[in-house]
């Protein structure tokens, strides 16, 4: 029984819901249709679920820490505690679009979030001063592609050379898009593969079981 | 709102930026620890928030006129929750079983129709007429055709003159995809610097500057 | 202390963080205002928003990006929402990236000031995130009541003039999605092919080359790439912003950029010419 709901089930929820999606698209059957609407609304609910999961998660995470009495670093993970409770509770009393929890979402969360994705511009820049060596012919037009990318984004290209703009645009609409564009069959092949084997029950990854479904099993010798 | 409030807000915005901006310009301390540890509060309680009022209105409520359905499938995926628990975390498969099947069955169909078929029509162009010139049409359906190549060609090389010239479509690849790394990378700058110079701009701006 | 202090802040990382931010600063107080060259995605978009009017059939507007990309992200919605607003043109605004997503769409709504021309619930609508990513955006797309039922502020959608007429994709005019979290491959899997509704993105620059594939293809009917895509919008549209202002800042740290880049393979070969001898 066990093992039928550790494995055998959530495979064969997998499998139905997979088919149904599928099975929506390709045959217009009206009942197919509304069963399909209501297991989509379900995966709406499991996602908004985990989302008050992770808040356990990081509670319980930072508890640890805190019982602990981590040298120097459980301050902060109680100040952390504190402060997600206090959000969560102060959120759901005043609404997210309340005059009030604006004041906290843009002083706090908007400044923090974007200062920390605003000095990634220094690391990026020292990365430019350390480590882009012209090594060979690929680098060299790696590095060709990326200048005069840039310069055909910058008004100051313009100053340069009036050229800048028209050919920064043919590099993206040629020769880019047709790279990109195979990498996006490409990709999409692979995509269709995990997604053809997830349904089937082939890749069990996320389930976190890592060996293949066959691993194990003697091969049939062939008469 | 009080004046004073959107004032002590700004200056508390402010300070907040200051302390994340003390690493890069000056080093690794205390007070860009706290900063980081209230990044996290705020974003996990605010996508808290957010999941917690959605589940009421869009669960909870239409159960009040009758729609008890959706109040068993938010039942249902409080299954979630046994992950905590090591003896029945396995509980979490059925519900998070239903997100994986959706997911890849939405992806499979909508995959094959837009990022395969679509894009190999789109590939289908003609060299000769069309908007763009011949040369530009050609210099498409190459490199496309090579990117392909490149990741799905598994043949051993031998070392005639066809196995060398085969030899040199993979080099010719990576120039194609070089240039997508570059047009990338190139782009790409200019995201990093509005992240920052957008914390400059409303620093100077708080300080009345601008 | 004072040598250990002097010791990290010249350290070449500091230098270089200092030489940026110093130059930015400058840039902002001191500015130059080079003119700017449009591009011919963002024309289509500015084109395609002027066609329309308060006879149209609403416009989806995505707000997919996030706290962290807002001096990326907002300066363009709130262009191209002033630009509708000057047509009375509807305007349904939803979210399926992250869940900052609600928030910010109310941020939208006060630096634009949408309450003052528009009302609620007759031209606009702000439904706010709906978790669930591609699931959440494909049924969006036929199952619009269903999935969001009530709007960010507990109205249910059925209830007001403005949505409780629109039941799936065909009800919208066409999707104006703004993208930092890598979302708008999924509105073209779910909207754009499958249904044929126009779909203009706007998305970080360094999305810009990935997006293009997808333009040179028809199935997205134009683009805006980072801020230089949102200042072009702006000189188009004749509605100056944030945009347009920090440009001069991206021209000087580009130019910097490459600047530094030629330093570092200069000084890298000439250190390699000196230890080989």
């Amino acid at each position: 029984m066990s093992a039928i709901v550790r494995q055998r089930l959530p495979l064969l929820i997998v499998l139905i819901s997979g088919l149904i999606m599928i099975g929506e698209f390709f045959f217009n059957v009206s009942g197919v249709a509304s069963v399909a609407a209501e297991v989509r609304f379900l995966a709406v609910t499991v996602a908004a679920t985990a989302m008050i999961v992770a808040a356990v998660s990081v509670t319980m995470n930072n508890l640890r820490n805190i019982l602990k009495r981590t040298k120097g670093q459980w301050p902060y993970h109680l100040w952390c505690v504190v402060l997600l409770w206090f959000w969560i509770i102060f959120g759901l009393y005043s609404g997210p679009t309340s005059e009030n929890y604006l004041w906290f979402f843009n002083n706090i969360l908007a400044a923090l979030y974007a200062s920390i994705l605003g000095i990634l511009v220094f690391s990026l820049f020292m990365g430019f001063y350390r480590s882009f060596r012209i090594r060979g012919i690929e680098s060299g037009i790696m590095i060709a592609s990326a200048f005069l990318v840039m310069l055909g984004s910058i008004t100051i290209g313009d100053l340069i050379w009036p050229g800048f703009a028209p050919l920064s645009q043919w590099i993206l609409a040629v020769p880019n898009a047709g790279a990109y564009r195979g990498l996006i069959i490409v990709m999409a092949i692979g995509l269709m593969a995990v997604a053809f084997k997830t349904i089937f029950g082939m890749d069990l990854s996320w389930m976190g079981i890592l060996r293949s479904v066959t691993a194990g099993k003697k091969k049939e010798k062939r008469p | 709102m009080d004046p004073i409030l959107i004032t002590f807000g700004t200056f508390v915005a402010v300070a907040l930026t200051v302390m994340i901006f003390s690493y890069p310009l000056y080093r690794e301390n205390r007070i860009y620890r706290f900063a980081e540890f209230t990044a996290v509060a705020a974003a996990v309680g605010n996508a808290t928030v957010v999941a917690v009022r959605y589940l009421y209105t869009s669960n909870v409520m239409p159960a009040f006129t009758g729609n008890y359905l959706l109040v068993v499938e938010m039942v249902f995926t409080f299954l979630l929750f046994t992950t905590f628990l090591r003896k029945y975390a396995y509980l979490t498969r059925l519900p998070m079983s239903f997100l994986v099947g959706i997911g890849s069955g939405i992806a499979l169909r909508t995959v094959l129709e837009t990022q395969f078929v679509g894009q190999i029509w789109g590939t289908m162009i003609p060299l000769i007429s069309g908007s763009k010139t011949p040369v530009d049409n050609l210099i498409i359906v190459v490199s496309t055709i090579l990117v392909i190549f490149y990741f799905l060609h598994s043949k051993r090389l031998s070392s005639s003159l066809a196995g060398r010239t085969y030899q040199s479509l993979p080099k010719l690849s990576r120039y194609f995809m070089m240039v997508f790394f570059g047009a990338t990378l190139g782009s790409g700058v200019a995201t990093f610097v509005i992240w920052c110079s957008g914390r400059i701009m409303f620093i100077l701006r708080a300080l009345g500057l601008m | 202390m004072m040598a250990d202090f002097k010791k990290t802040m010249l350290r070449g990382r500091n230098v270089i963080a200092w030489l940026l931010v110093i130059m930015m600063v400058v840039i902002y107080l001191r500015p130059v205002g080079l003119p700017l060259v449009v591009s011919p995605s963002v024309r289509c978009w500015y084109t395609a928003a002027s066609a329309m009017s308060n006879q149209s059939k609403p416009v989806l507007m995505v707000v997919d990006y996030t706290v962290g990309t807002i001096p990326e992200a907002q300066p363009a919605i709130t262009v191209v929402t002033k630009h509708l607003m000057e047509r009375g043109v509807a305007m349904v605004f939803v979210g399926s990236g992250v869940a900052d997503e609600t928030s910010l769409m109310q941020t939208v709504f006060n630096s634009v000031g949408i309450q003052k021309t528009y009302k609620y619930g007759v031209n606009y609508v702000g439904i706010g995130y709906i978790p669930g990513g591609e699931v959440a955006i494909a049924t969006l797309g036929l199952e619009f009541q269903h999935v969001a039922a009530t709007d960010a502020y507990g109205n249910p959608t059925a209830n007001l003039p403005l949505t409780k007429d629109i039941k799936s994709h065909s009800d919208f005019s066409a999707v104006f999605d703004f993208d930092t979290v890598g979302n708008y491959p999924l509105w073209i899997r779910n909207w754009a092919v499958p249904h044929k509704i126009p779909l203009y993105s706007f998305v970080d620059a360094s999305d810009m080359p990935m997006i293009t594939s997808y333009y040179s293809v028809g199935q997205v009917q134009g683009y805006m790439g980072g801020i230089p895509g949102a200042a072009q919008y702006e000189v188009l549209s004749g509605l100056p912003g944030d945009a347009l202002k920090s440009t001069d800042v991206l021209s000087i740290t580009h130019v910097t950029a490459m600047i530094l880049v030629v330093a570092g393979n200069i000084l890298y070969f000439t250190r390699r010419r000196d230890q080989k001898e």
